[in-house]
């Protein structure tokens, strides 16, 4: 606009007088004129003022209902997938005992004294023994645990005879203890949220948080003058902030899109969003979008979103199943949530819950007496979460898995549920079996700790890694990958390359005795071999295996020479079946197919994997099956959908009858072999297993399996430096320790003997059939046909 | 995470399924189920009788069948006791959960077994399927989970993912020559199955 068309005349500022100060006088007309003047200014600017002011609230109009669109309208927030573990099966033959207690306590089970009313709680019964039980609910892939209310009936050993529902009296075959969250795979933004429609949330919990929050929520349209004003109000008597008046819309748009700056920009720009938000949305998607949105406390470092995460966190239980007093705790919790968090502050957060009560007794919502009882209630908060479990190993595993087939940004805000074959029981136990038998060997053995006498370097740690899973389905249910996660994340389950000693010769011995053996002896599990030095060509070189001890046992059987580990019997054996045999053997049941066909692999002289050893091992556990090792048993999508399922698959590699016979030999190796120290380490149930020991004494090894149950446990240091100890010294007792533990309480069950084996009471060392002078008698299997017909010649006539 | 219904896996297992039906399995399972049956009862003289005749099968049909047998298997086990617990003869039997000697966890993996088997008949092989995985970790002489996991492989046209479960379900199966005849049909049926979609000959 041009001033001098349109303006008064007003004369330049530098119009004035060197020296003159003061104002000019008004002469009356010019008065008139400047008046006229403005009034046209006025007239002038105001449309050109009010289009601009017009244009500008339309481009924020604008661009606040595109940020709306594009960021409130569609998937409002990155879910971020979870990792669960297997759920605990229950079934009769399971024991019920202390350390069930302990497992329903880790999981949040709370004890009660009356019948279980609520999910998540128990009781135990003496007479008759019993323990009742209130399941929570659970989406499992392929069915939803309503949570149901069983009863275990126990025996007086405490195991479970049968499980009943207490509701209707029927047997109960398909109970189960839910799975458990290992971790979220979350992105920048580290939340927990469950996503809920408004129809989930109970009305009173709705009553609850209007009332405490913005009790004229459904009168106004986004901002509220009359709440602004009175906080404000309050404020000033408060002298300081006190109210921010926010409407939940308000608070929404804050959350969503703004920061927690107290400026008047923001807070201006929070009342536009908020009164777009209500003109493009309705009062329902609001408020389920605020009851999913609002902040409600600290996970450890995950912030916890939404009252049914909060529900779940600090009550164990859905937000339809909350109480009035719990509702009035969460709807208390938004103002502060970690002030008046249960957790932290119990006694604020009860305080501020009988305020909130008070509030809805005020607003007509409850009545005197439902305030008194709902004042009556305790806080029924449950403990927090603990920290999140260690099996830091095993999620690694999963996340490397699923990254193969996901991209980042699905894993983090599609919300997949990850089910996995971990059991977080086993999982502590072996980490705690991994542990203390780390210390325990680092206190008995000085020399583990001492320097490195090789070289001038400092010895590094001792290691171990222990991988542990069900031979019948592949399932891994525990991994530790080395001593601390935190220091080291080498999973050396997987990754650790180290020669198996003596681990390897179960395999001479298969392909040996085994239906398919091809060697020019007709080798069975009695048949004798020499334990004498020999010297093995093998392409224009010589070979001369040696016994650990360095002494030689003459004539042995062939039970005896895997009972005692003898190298050099092994290598004879090997020879004869020809060492390509072997080789080929070892890649069948599961070796890498880089390995060589020369004879140091007889005696353990390549290297593998723990994970490789698990692997065949499981062969000879499950009736010469192999299964695929699984972590992840099924990814679901937010909808329900099963985006992957890893059903179990079984492959045969051996006969049955031959995968029998190796697990007969090995049983030999637990009842009078170099791992006879098992049962003096408690460990009595019917197990199969091998240590190793390598020739230079770095690694120390123990593969060993029970009908259910199959584990496998190295010990060395990541460089080659001098262990010193022996498979039976070093990794069997926490093999032991582990397996204590992961057994307890479940029934005792036998390796099934296959079609095509028979069984015969022998003497080891005489190869006949055991009489009554036979100092070591062991019940060896034999296929059909091939058992001993003649007494043993050593104690018998 | 919803159940809404079935995934697109349980699609296929039902819609594959009907390619698979053919009389000769029909008979075969049939007949199985009623060896199987005698076995578990352990009484020859059932066997004189002649053998109905083999039902048109409808997926899961010829499992329920088998269901039966895995009853009186149940009955025998428990000591007189059903698989829902009821009791069939002596009343004072019920108090009994297992019969002396009989492995706990064996028990508790065929009752599971039951209830995959309802499943089935439900129609939800997903949820048998986990239930039957379920059957043999905790007891891997269940020959009867082995072979309905088999069974939901081939109606799920995966017939080299049922032939080991089917040859394993067989080596664990009672030694009764009839039944055993029949479980090769199954394994015959399955191997043909897999030639086929192998596109190599048996």
């Amino acid at each position: 606009m041009s001033e001098e068309s349109t303006g008064p005349e007003f004369p330049p500022s530098d119009d004035r007088l060197p020296g003159q100060t003061g104002r000019r006088r008004r002469e009356p007309g010019r008065l008139r004129r400047g008046l006229r003047g403005a009034l046209t200014l006025g007239l002038v600017l105001t449309p050109p003022l009010m289009a601009a002011a017009a244009l500008a609230g339309w481009f924020l109009y604008q661009e606040i209902d595109r940020t709306l669109e594009v960021h409130f309208a569609g998937q409002r927030w990155d879910f971020p997938s979870k990792v669960w573990s297997d759920s605990y099966a229950l079934y009769p033959g399971l024991t019920a005992g202390e350390r069930f207690v302990q497992r329903l306590e880790r999981l949040g089970y709370r004890r009660v004294v009356d019948e279980p009313r609520g999910h998540g709680e128990f009781r135990t019964l003496r007479l008759p023994p019993a323990l009742e039980l209130h399941l929570r609910p659970f989406e499992y892939p392929t069915h939803r645990e309503p949570g149901r209310r069983i009863r275990l009936e126990l025996d007086s050993d405490r195991r479970i005879e049968r499980i009943r529902s207490l509701d209707d009296g029927s047997e109960v075959h398909d109970a189960a203890l839910e799975p458990i969250l290992l971790a979220g795979l979350h992105g920048d933004l580290r939340e927990d949220r469950r996503e809920m429609t408004l129809d989930e949330v109970p009305v009173p919990l709705v009553r609850a948080v209007i009332a405490v929050e913005d009790r004229r929520f459904f009168q106004h349209g986004g901002f509220d003058p009359r709440g602004f004003a009175r906080a404000m109000l309050a404020n000033l008597k408060a002298m300081g902030v006190r109210q921010g008046g926010s409407t939940l819309t308000q608070q929404l748009m804050k959350n969503f899109f703004l920061t927690e700056d107290r400026t008047v920009a923001r807070k201006l720009r929070e009342a536009a969003m908020a009164v777009v938000a209500e003109q493009r949305f309705d009062k329902r998607e609001i408020l389920e979008a605020y009851m999913n949105e609002i902040y409600l406390g600290q996970r450890h470092s995950v912030g916890v979103h939404g009252m049914w995460e909060a529900a779940q966190y600090y009550f164990g239980r859905e937000p339809r199943e909350l109480s009035l007093g719990q509702i009035a705790t969460l709807a208390g919790m938004i103002r502060a949530p970690n002030y008046y968090s249960p957790h932290k502050n119990p006694e604020r957060a009860l305080e501020r819950r009988n305020v909130v009560l008070e509030v809805l007794r005020t607003t007509g919502e409850i009545d005197e007496r439902t305030l008194a009882a709902a004042r009556a209630e305790p806080l029924g908060v449950i403990p927090p979460a603990p920290p999140p479990p260690g099996a830091s190993y095993f999620i690694d595993v999963v996340r490397s898995e699923l990254a193969e087939r996901y991209s980042a940004e699905v894993l983090t805000s599609q919300g997949y549920e990850i089910f996995t074959t971990l059991d977080l029981e086993l999982q502590r136990a072996a980490e705690r079996a991994v542990a203390q038998g780390l210390e325990r060997l680092e206190r008995d053995y000085a020399s583990l700790t001492a320097g490195d006498g090789d070289s001038d370097r400092p010895r590094p740690r001792l290691e171990a890694a222990l991988i542990s899973l069900n031979p019948r389905t592949g399932e891994i249910v525990s991994m530790v990958g080395g001593r601390s996660y935190r220091e080291s994340q080498y999973n050396r389950v997987l990754e650790a390359r180290r020669q198996p000693g003596s681990v390897f010769k179960p395999i001479v011995f298969l392909a040996a005795i085994g239906s398919e053996r091809t060697g020019a002896v007709h080798y069975g599990p009695m048949t004798f071999v020499e334990d004498e030095p020999f010297e093995w060509e093998y392409d224009g070189r010589v070979w001369a295996p040696q016994n650990y001890e360095r002494e030689f046992y003459g004539r042995v059987t062939i039970a005896d020479a895997l009972a005692m580990s003898l190298n050099v019997a092994t290598a004879r054996v090997a020879r004869d079946v020809g060492i390509g045999a072997v080789r080929d053997m070892a890649v069948r049941l599961g070796v890498d197919e880089q390995l060589p066909a020369y004879p140091a692999i007889a005696l353990g002289g390549w290297e593998v994997s723990p994970l490789e050893v698990a692997r065949v091992y499981s062969v000879f556990a499950n009736a010469g099956l192999a299964t695929e090792a699984i972590a992840v048993s099924k990814v679901v999508d937010r909808s329900g959908w099963t985006v992957e399922g890893h059903p179990v698959e079984i492959h045969r590699r051996i006969p049955a009858s031959d995968a029998f016979l190796v697990t007969s030999l090995l049983e030999g190796v637990v009842a009078r072999g170099t791992a006879r120290k098992l049962r003096a380490l408690g460990f009595q149930r019917p197990a199969a297993g091998k240590t190793g020991t390598t020739n230079d004494n770095n690694d120390a090894w123990f593969a060993g399996y029970t009908p259910e149950l199959l584990t496998v446990v190295w010990v060395g240091f990541d460089r080659d430096a001098h262990l010193g100890l022996t498979g039976s010294s070093a990794a069997l007792p926490i093999w032991a320790q582990f397996m204590r533990e992961a057994l307890a309480g479940r029934p005792e069950s036998r390796f099934t003997v296959p079609r095509g084996v028979v069984l015969a009471d022998v003497d080891p060392a005489s190869g006949g059939l055991a009489v009554a002078g036979c100092r070591h008698v062991a019940r060896q299997a034999f296929l059909e046909g091939e058992a001993p017909e003649h007494n043993c010649d050593l104690h018998g006539p | 995470m919803h159940v809404t219904g079935n995934s697109p896996h349980d699609n296929r297992l039902q819609g594959v399924a009907r390619r698979h039906r053919s009389a000769a399995r029909a008979s075969s399972l049939a007949a199985s189920c009623v060896a199987l049956c005698i076995a578990a009862a352990g009484c020859g003289a059932p066997a004189q009788r002649p053998l109905p005749e083999p039902p048109v099968l409808e997926a899961p049909g010829p499992l329920p069948r088998t269901g039966l047998a895995l009853d009186a298997v149940l009955a025998r086990l428990s000591g007189g006791a059903s698989a829902d617990g009821a009791v069939i003869g002596d009343p004072a039997a019920s108090a009994r959960p297992a019969a002396a000697g009989v492995d706990a966890a064996s028990l508790a993996s065929l009752r599971i077994t039951r209830s995959a088997v309802e499943h089935l008949e439900q129609r939800e092989p997903q949820r048998a399927l986990d239930l039957l995985e379920r059957a043999i970790a905790i007891d891997g002489g269940n020959g009867f989970a082995y072979l309905y996991i088999g069974y939901i492989h081939l109606e799920d046209g995966r017939p080299d993912r049922a032939l080991p479960f089917i040859e394993r379900g067989a080596m664990l199966m009672p030694d009764e020559p009839a039944l055993q005849k029949e479980v090769r049909a199954l394994r015959l049926a399955a191997k043909m199955e897999d030639a086929s979609v192998s596109g190599s000959r048996p």
